[in-house]
């Protein structure tokens, strides 16, 4: 994954700490995935000098309520929730989330200006 | 001055301190004198900081260095044999420099890297440095490919390699100096100001006090103050890409804590109901 994102980023000028922070928020994302699931997906694309990448195919309750603004369950674990929502808010400019293809999947999408 | 006698030792009024190296060594030998072991410690610290110094710029902290070298150098006094007509810090420099190089070899490359790879990471980290104080930004894979004669994929693969390389800290120290130690222990007293005025704050702050000082430094400085990492590593006085790996470490022991603390409060949240 990382090698990937890298590669594309080093087509563009993104500075190696910004890159960094794209393969955290990545990482984390991949962190609170079920040991077994779907297949994900990771779109790399450079649109008006952003940086965008796309992690599909998630299934992660937690991570959809955090990132989507619906609401927490008293089941969700509140630590890692605002571990999450640290880490996403910081590392990255923006971030949406979006149905996936298949039922119960998501994506999703962030945005890391180029400087 | 008053002196009195013990077993060949010519003991001197004040102490350890005013006492000859090699009456040191004969307490130390002879009587397992832990004073005169702490004072035979005490003196040669600056070998081992020098010592340590010479390895500063592979990408492991000088402190952590240097505390390992003491481990070198307390096996040093220890095992050191008066008989064999040498001087201590003869036998004390391989001694401490092996044991730095074993800490590299142990505990540095975590997965195997190709040694070539392992060159670069080193050569970049170098660079990263002086790019970064050139340009006043984090420079990009470009440009270090460029700066360090290789390719774009090679910096690519020696950057993905470099997280082969152990972030664990044997200690939590602060950065690479004393002087820098007690700067992150001032800005600690901030940080925990902080950590009362939002509730995100107040959550994590728990499981924040359970990482050692630096790491908390780190990730308040990086999550909470909005620094970039390369603002974070010139604030701590490490390489950009030590602050990349002890992050990932803090954020892993985070995650771990407030597991823990979840547990322990409502018996293991549960996770996997449908959206």
């Amino acid at each position: 994954m990382r090698v990937v994102v890298g590669g594309v980023a080093s087509r563009h000028a993104l500075s190696v700490d910004r890159l960094d922070d794209i393969e955290l928020a990545l990482e984390t994302l991949f962190a609170e995935e079920p040991a077994e699931g779907s297949e994900l997906t990771l779109t790399v694309a450079v649109v008006d000098e952003v940086f965008r990448v796309t992690l599909g195919g998630l299934r992660s309750p937690l991570v959809w309520r955090t990132l989507s603004g619906a609401p927490l369950m008293d089941t969700d674990r509140f630590g890692a929730q605002n571990v999450l929502r640290m880490i996403m808010d910081s590392l990255v400019d923006t971030y949406r989330t979006a149905d996936g293809s298949e039922p119960g999947s998501f994506a999703v999408e962030m945005d890391k200006r180029i400087l | 001055m008053g002196r009195s006698g013990l077993a060949g030792v010519t003991m001197v009024f004040g102490g350890p301190k005013t006492m000859s190296e090699r009456d040191l060594l004969v307490l130390v030998r002879d009587h397992k004198d832990k004073a005169a072991r702490e004072e035979l410690i005490t003196r040669y610290l600056p070998l081992v900081r020098s010592l340590a110094r010479r390895f500063a710029s592979r990408g492991q902290p000088v402190e952590d260095l240097i505390q390992v070298g003491c481990i070198g150098l307390i096996k040093a006094v220890d095992r050191f044999d008066l008989e064999r007509g040498v001087e201590l810090s003869t036998y004390a420099t391989p001694t401490v420099l092996g044991e730095i190089k074993r800490y590299f070899r142990d505990k540095g490359w975590a997965v195997k890297v190709p040694r070539a790879l392992q060159d670069l990471n080193v050569r970049l980290n170098r660079m990263m440095e002086s790019l970064t104080v050139e340009l006043r930004r984090s420079p990009t894979i470009s440009e270090l490919a460029q700066a360090t004669g290789a390719s774009e994929e090679e910096v690519v693969e020696a950057l993905e390699s470099g997280r082969a390389y152990s972030a664990v800290s044997i200690f939590s120290g602060g950065g690479p100096d004393e002087e820098e130690s007690v700067g992150l222990l001032d800005c600690l007293g901030a940080e925990e100001e902080a950590y009362e005025v939002f509730e995100q704050r107040r959550v994590l702050a728990p499981a924040m006090e359970r990482l050692d000082p630096r790491e908390r430094l780190i990730l308040h400085l990086r999550f909470f103050e909005g620094m970039t990492q390369t603002q974070v590593a010139v604030r701590i006085g490490i390489s950009q890409m030590h602050v990349s790996r002890l992050i990932r470490k803090s954020i892993e022991s985070l995650r771990l804590y407030m597991e823990e603390e979840e547990s322990h409060t409502d018996g293991a949240g549960e996770r996997g109901e449908d959206r």
